[in-house]
């Protein structure tokens, strides 16, 4: 190294103007932040400032699975399976609940598996958290893109980020039963998850009993025409 | 604590604050002048590197350097963060726009012309290290420390840098 070389290094580079020593003189002036601490509500208030609570209630209704052969017959009448069909096509309304069995299952993906055999209401409900409210956003979208994809539709959203650290979504979906278990698994991968619930209601034996209710009242009303029939010969 | 001595200990820090400030001001300028190569935003990274010191003055431990080196160290964390900050605003700026090198490297007139030619050859890296071990005078370990690095590869940084520097500022110097 030239001495000369270092010399005019030194000698030629400038000092801080007098403007800048002004500026960093009127930081000190300006009072300190306030002390933050580290709590655990501060780190999910802000480390992971989205407190998504994406509840995704994947309630579905009825499907019918009678048989995974097609070709083994059936102990259920024909009109039955066509009934529950449709029941499965059109998502309806959930049914009053009887004798459901509600599972717990934190942490685990996909939850308990419906029947293929019977008649089931399966509601699961999901609480998710993200990191930020980019990716509540982009979760959401996503849970809605997979709802759609899986032949399911949107009951309600309710979606809002009151803060700009902080945001929660609210979903409702409905799936076919036979998509539940996808779904459950998809959604779980948009946050880390903080509850599940799975709950399975069978909805079999009432099916059968309003189904024999119905075709017995069929039978009624075919029965007068008959007995009319009958008398005019 | 009493309400008197917490009065006095914020009293004190600000007192060492301040003085840090005055002391080192030239020292992180000059730093960030090499680093950037632009007296502006040299000026705008000097004022938020002891925006930060000021905010973190808490953390700041005399047993495990100076404040210069610290400062320094905040500085380089600055300038850090100004490039990749500019290397996104670029990036979509580059998308509509053809990119300005004109504005990349602007050392001051305070240079001689020769100097001047010269630093705008080496790269942001050996523009740092000579301004950490030359114009700062500070020790290879510590400049190693500020720049991340071993002390081995800090002086071949720097032996590399005012070799290319050499090369180019003596033909000239002669003639």
């Amino acid at each position: 190294m030239s001495p000369e070389l270092t010399a005019a290094l030194r000698d030629e580079t400038p000092s801080a103007p007098a403007s800048l020593r002004d500026r960093v003189a009127m930081i000190a002036i300006t009072p300190p932040p306030p002390r933050r601490t580290f709590t655990f509500r501060r780190a999910l208030l802000w480390t992971a400032p989205a407190t998504a609570l994406a509840a995704l209630a994947v309630a579905v209704v009825v499907g019918v699975f009678t048989s995974a052969n097609p070709s083994a017959p059936t102990a259920e009448p024909r009109s039955e399976q066509r009934a529950v069909q449709n029941l499965d096509r059109k998502f309806a309304a959930p049914l009053p609940q009887q004798q459901s069995r509600a599972v717990t299952t934190a942490g685990a993906k996909g939850g308990p598996a419906p029947s293929r055999r019977r008649a089931q209401q399966v509601q699961a409900s999901l609480r998710l958290l993200v990191d930020d409210p980019d990716d509540l956003s982009a979760a959401t979208q996503s849970a809605l893109r997979t709802t759609r994809r899986l032949g399911g539709y949107v009951v309600a959203v309710d979606y809002g980020t009151p803060e700009a650290t902080e945001g929660r979504a609210t979903l409702r979906v409905r799936v076919p039963v036979s998509r539940v278990q996808a779904a459950v698994v998809d959604f779980s991968n948009l946050g880390r998850i903080l509850g599940q619930q799975t709950r399975i209601t069978d909805l079999q034996q009432r099916l059968t009993r309003s189904l024999a209710s119905s075709g017995a009242r069929r039978a009624t009303r075919r029965e007068p025409r008959s007995s009319a029939a009958s008398a005019s010969r | 604590m009493a309400y008197t001595e917490c009065v006095s200990e914020l009293a004190n820090a600000h007192r060492s604050f301040t003085s840090a400030a005055e002391d080192h001001l030239d020292d992180v300028y000059r730093y960030l002048l090499y680093v950037t190569a632009n007296p502006v935003t040299a000026e705008d990274l000097t004022s938020e590197t002891f925006e930060r010191a000021f905010n973190r003055w808490d953390r700041f431990d005399p047993k495990r350097g100076t404040a210069q080196t610290w400062l320094c160290q905040l500085a380089r964390g600055a300038a850090l963060d100004h490039f990749r900050g500019e290397r996104r605003r670029t990036r979509r700026e580059q998308r509509v726009a053809e990119p300005d090198r004109a504005a990349e490297v602007e050392l001051p007139d305070d240079y001689g012309p020769v100097l001047r030619q010269a630093l705008r050859t080496l790269t942001g890296a050996e523009r740092e290290v000579i301004a950490l071990r030359v114009v700062l005078e500070l020790e290879t370990k510590t400049a190693a420390r500020v720049l991340g690095i071993s002390p081995t590869a800090c002086t071949t940084r720097l032996n590399r840098a005012l070799e290319k520097l050499e090369q180019k500022v003596r033909p000239r110097l002669v003639a």
